[in-house]
């Protein structure tokens, strides 16, 4: 299969039925950046109403007003419903599911929550889609039916089945002992990919394995 | 009631006993009493390496089977200014032959007599790990720089972490700084990052170690020795209150708990 990197644009959108991730350029002029952002949200418009947000960062943390302001404006132009980042603190229950879904118009699983590291012997089997706040070691498996987000670096196994043509997997660092994605094994053209430490979004279609990252390293992401 | 800590690691000969003992004599340095279980039953070591092998007259199972008391079994280290303790091993039998509930007795009254109780874990996680494990609050996870080393390590973290133990603190062991320099081993910067538990110490490959483990003389007595300012070092950041911070090269902080704490997004 051909690998096609798309490294291209300062703000990159990838949707499921479940939300979308939104990996921005932190490096860029806040204002550019909302500009941006606005241009994009509005072409994606009929695809993102009555998702969920989801912002988290990295390398420079956009500060609480950056934040705000983006949280505002993305609830005025779309119907998101906005992932509290306090959900994802420590003291909560290890796995949960997003309260903040609304019963809109998608009947999308919402996002199993996982709020610490896979270690060594851990496995995780699941139907939803997932956010995984940490790293997935190896020796870590975590097999699902949706979209994989993980904030760390997958070290481990993740394996994607029966997932449809949106599945894809995210983390800020690839480096798998096993990948695949609905059958189709992609731990080897990952190795190929020597930059995969990087943050990327990995997905397949019809005839190529898709790596969707920023032009610049840094980044801010949102789902 | 004293700190249970158990001194643990998955795989086998990477130093858990080395530990246990240097530690219990470097905590006895800072005045704190001190017991040490060998909970290696069938393959005693902890006597041996702290050099108190002929002292042992009773062991673990003598008491659980009231063969004996528990003052009757305990071993004193004479050469330790502080009360410091040793409950032996049984050489001749298997970890199944003393009851978990027989065990947590006999911690629990280690507990009210001690200020620490050191459990050296057996290697694996069957029964021998799950009776260690049991009755500790703490945990010290021993780590070499080797994969299987470190893969075994982060299940049995895993492990202590569903028993809530904590913290769970880490010790890499059998560094060649050599190797180290010619980034020849996994460095303990990458160790860390994957285990992801505050760091206690690292502790350089030494033939030292193993002449004074032949010896049964504890490299922890000498103070004035590298080893023994690193033990007495180690023992310091356990016992402090102060949350464990790498003020040395070492990062207590992974990148992912830099990333956790910039979470700043509030309701
Ligand atoms: N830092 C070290 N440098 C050199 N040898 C070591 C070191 N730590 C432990 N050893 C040696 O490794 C062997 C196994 O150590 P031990 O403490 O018995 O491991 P465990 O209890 O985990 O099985 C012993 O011979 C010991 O002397
Ligand atoms: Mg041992």
């Amino acid at each position: 299969m051909q690998i096609k990197v798309i490294q291209e644009d300062d703000i990159q959108f990838k949707g499921c039925s479940s939300g979308i991730l939104i990996l921005i350029n932190q490096d860029l002029d806040f204002e550019k950046l909302i500009k941006k952002l606005i241009q994009k949200l509005k072409k994606e418009k009929k695809f993102i109403s009555d998702m969920d947000l989801f912002i988290k960062g990295k390398d420079r943390f956009l500060d609480q007003d950056e934040l705000g302001m983006i949280r505002k404006m993305v609830r005025d132009k779309t119907k998101f419903s906005i992932l509290n980042a306090s959900q994802l603190e420590p003291e909560l229950p290890d796995i949960t599911t997003s309260p903040a879904r609304n019963k809109g118009l998608l009947s999308s699983q919402p996002f199993l929550i996982i709020n610490h590291s896979l270690r060594a012997g851990e496995e995780i089997n699941t139907t939803s889609p997932v956010i995984l706040h940490g790293d997935i070691n190896p020796g870590a498996i975590l097999k699902s039916s949706g979209p994989v987000i993980v904030t760390g670096k997958i070290k481990g196994d993740v394996i994607i089945q029966n997932a449809g043509e949106g599945a894809f997997v995210y983390s800020s660092g690839l480096q798998p002992n096993r990948l695949s994605i609905n059958s189709i094994d992609l731990s080897g053209s990952i190795l190929i990919e020597s930059d995969m430490l990087n943050a990327s979004i990995v997905y397949c279609n019809q005839n190529a394995i898709n790596i969707l990252r920023l032009k610049e390293d840094k980044w801010e992401k949102q789902l | 009631m004293g700190e249970t800590i158990v001194i643990t690691s998955g795989k086998g000969g990477v130093g858990k006993t080395t530990i246990t003992a240097n530690l219990g004599i470097s905590l006895g340095q800072l005045g704190f009493s001190v017991v040490m279980v060998d909970a290696d039953i069938g393959l005693r070591n902890l006597d041996l390496v702290m050099g108190i092998e002929k002292k042992v007259k009773y062991h673990i199972l003598d008491v659980s089977k009231g063969l004996c008391t528990l003052d009757d079994a305990l071993v004193k280290d004479t050469r330790s200014k502080t009360p410091l303790c040793l409950l032996p091993a049984s050489q001749s039998h298997f970890k199944e032959d003393i009851q978990k509930d027989d065990f947590s007795d006999l911690i629990q009254s280690l507990q009210e007599r001690f200020q620490y109780v050191l459990i050296d874990s057996p290697a694996g996680i069957e029964y021998g790990f799950r009776l260690s494990t049991k009755d500790a609050n703490q945990g010290i996870v021993v780590v070499n720089p080797e994969v299987s080393s470190i893969r075994d390590a982060d299940r049995v973290i895993s492990i202590l972490e569903q028993k809530k133990i904590k913290p769970i603190y880490l010790i890499i062991n059998r560094v060649n700084t050599e190797l180290l320099k010619k980034k020849e081993i996994i460095s303990p910067e990458e160790i860390q990052e994957i285990l992801d538990i505050p760091l206690l110490g690292v502790i350089p490959e030494d033939p030292a170690v193993v002449i004074s483990a032949n010896q049964g003389k504890p490299f922890a007595y000498q103070t004035q020795s590298k080893l023994g300012e690193l033990f007495l070092h180690i023992a310091k950041k356990l016992s402090s209150e102060e949350p464990v911070m790498m003020e040395d090269s070492y990062k207590a902080e992974s990148l992912w708990n830099k990333v956790k704490k910039s979470f700043t997004l509030k309701k």
